[in-house]
């Protein structure tokens, strides 16, 4: 997240402006509640669209090594282990995705294991011992030359993260993730580059509700604002809204600029 | 406060129909009775053409009741509700009631509460879409009203918080004529005066037109020889047919 944690305006705000574009300021057609829901659909969307929201999650690492995914997050960004606890972190190590990895009950399957025992495509791997003499493999190490099924990595099922059983010497697993924007009325809650976005978006969404009601009436207003918003399209606060996101993280552009740019590397 | 009273008005129209005397054939009572109706109409009117308070009454301390018991029509078992302090017009989507809100008179130094804690419009029917959506489902801090009948607002959202009392906004009618004080000023619009009282005059000029035969004063005026005294029989009766 590249804002401020500090800098939110209050979805009253946003419904102040949305209640005066839209002729609701009786709330008649509509509730105020309705206008939050539309708050909230829209951060939803933006969440999908353009990640804005990193949220760094931290779990006891499961001793079934299966971890559910919580609520309100998606798309898994960074996994770290570690030991210790949150004021002595040690041993932090990146764990990587495996294909095809699936933890059954105490063991554990996948398309390529170590072994590979009797798999008449995929060869044996690792430097495991008891198998060296009678299968042919590829021996491969990592560069501390530790077998593959001493490595750390994690598999993707349903919802749910199963780690390998290496990782089982981590207490503590550090895991990024894209949040879920959850806006709450009672405080300021809508990040303030977002303000117009919403406002757009939440006008649309009355005025398509009042123009269910009466089209005549309604219906050249709600295409001022599903004009101003164009969803779809270049011209609206949609799209000026994923343009910010994708302009933020200026320094880490500049940083990356450098370094790649010297060439003596 | 209006400069004119419902005595001056009544007054007024009684004179000019000669309605005064001893003799009149329209009482003040029945003037009075036309004034206000014809001026609920006007008012109501009025109302929605324009965006004012002017006649907007606001009534705090409104007790809310549970209903302990059912009975038919409009009384509900275990729901919150109120009973309007006064007559309300019947606007479109209820706009009789401009508001209701908490209200909390021991407070000192806050922001009125109707500005924060209103209620919010709903029909039984529409409510039970409220209930699907966790931001617009009713509550302590997003409650809801409805009407049902012409005299009581039920509530939604407030069934397990004490709330004794509310503060509610009217667009009210004219009392009845049993309850108004004709001394008291005329709630009415001042420029609307001359049309209410065109509208009156013409409404007793029309019944002062009606003839003294169009009213039944119960006495036969048919003369005596056009009542028939015998039964009348059908030409197909067996006593009208012949031979042939």
């Amino acid at each position: 997240m590249n804002f401020s944690e500090h800098d939110f305006i209050a979805p009253d705000e946003i419904l102040a402006e949305v209640v005066m574009n839209t002729g609701e300021k009786r709330l008649e057609t509509v509730s105020k509640g309705f206008i939050y829901s539309q708050m909230n659909k829209c951060l939803e969307e933006l969440s999908y669209h353009t990640f804005f929201d990193v949220q760094s999650k931290v779990f006891t690492f499961p001793s079934s090594q299966i971890l559910d995914i919580p609520a309100r997050v998606f798309n898994v960004r960074e996994i770290y282990g570690y030991s210790g606890d949150s004021c002595t972190t040690s041993n932090s190590t990146n764990i990587y995705w495996k294909r095809n990895f699936y933890i059954n009950g105490n063991g554990a399957v996948a398309r390529s294991k170590t072994d590979n025992w009797n798999d008449p495509f995929y060869g044996g791997s690792g430097i495991d011992k008891r198998y060296r003499a009678f299968v042919p493999r590829d021996v491969y190490t990592d560069a501390v030359g530790r077998a593959a099924s001493q490595l750390y990595y994690y598999g993707y099922e349903k919802g749910q993260l199963h780690f390998s059983n290496e990782c089982k010497k981590f207490s503590n697993l550090l895991i990024k993730f894209n949040g879920i924007w959850s806006v709450d009325p009672s405080k300021p809650s809508i990040p303030r580059y977002f303000r117009q976005v919403v406002t757009d978006w939440c006008s649309e969404r009355v005025l398509r509700a009042k123009k269910a009601e009466d089209i005549n009436k309604w219906r050249l207003l709600w295409s001022d604002y599903a004009g101003a918003l164009d969803r779809n399209g270049f011209n609206g606060s949609w799209y000026q809204a994923e343009s910010i996101v994708k302009r933020m993280g200026t320094k880490e552009r500049e940083d990356l600029n450098e370094y790649l740019s010297r060439l003596n590397y | 406060m209006s400069n004119t009273i419902l005595r001056y008005v009544v007054d007024d129209i009684s004179k000019d129909l000669k309605q005064v005397a001893d003799d009149k054939k329209i009482e003040r009572a029945q003037v009075a009775y036309w004034v206000l109706m014809v001026g609920n109409r006007l008012k109501s009117q009025h109302i929605q053409k324009r965006d004012s308070g002017m006649f907007l009454h606001t009534y705090v301390g409104v007790p809310v009741e549970k209903v302990a018991s059912s009975s038919n029509p409009n009384t509900v078992e275990g729901r919150k509700r109120i009973k309007l302090p006064a007559s309300i017009f019947d606007f479109n989507k209820d706009r009789g009631i401009d508001y209701i809100s908490y209200w909390i008179d021991d407070e000192v130094d806050c922001p009125p509460e109707f500005t924060n804690k209103t209620f919010t419009r709903t029909t039984p029917k529409t409510s039970a879409i409220l209930y699907m959506d966790e931001y617009t489902k009713p509550s302590p801090s997003n409650p809801y009203w409805y009407l049902t009948g012409m005299e009581y607002v039920y509530f939604l959202g407030i069934e397990k918080v004490d709330v004794e009392s509310i503060e509610i906004g009217l667009y009210s009618t004219f009392d009845p004529l049993t309850e108004i004080d004709l001394d008291a000023p005329f709630d009415f619009p001042e420029e609307l005066l001359n049309v209410l009282k065109r509208q009156v005059l013409d409404l007793g000029r029309f019944v002062l037109q009606i003839p003294e035969e169009r009213r039944n004063d119960g006495v036969s005026t048919t003369p005596a020889e056009n009542i028939p005294t015998q039964k009348l029989i059908s030409v197909n009766d067996s006593v009208n047919k012949s031979e042939e």
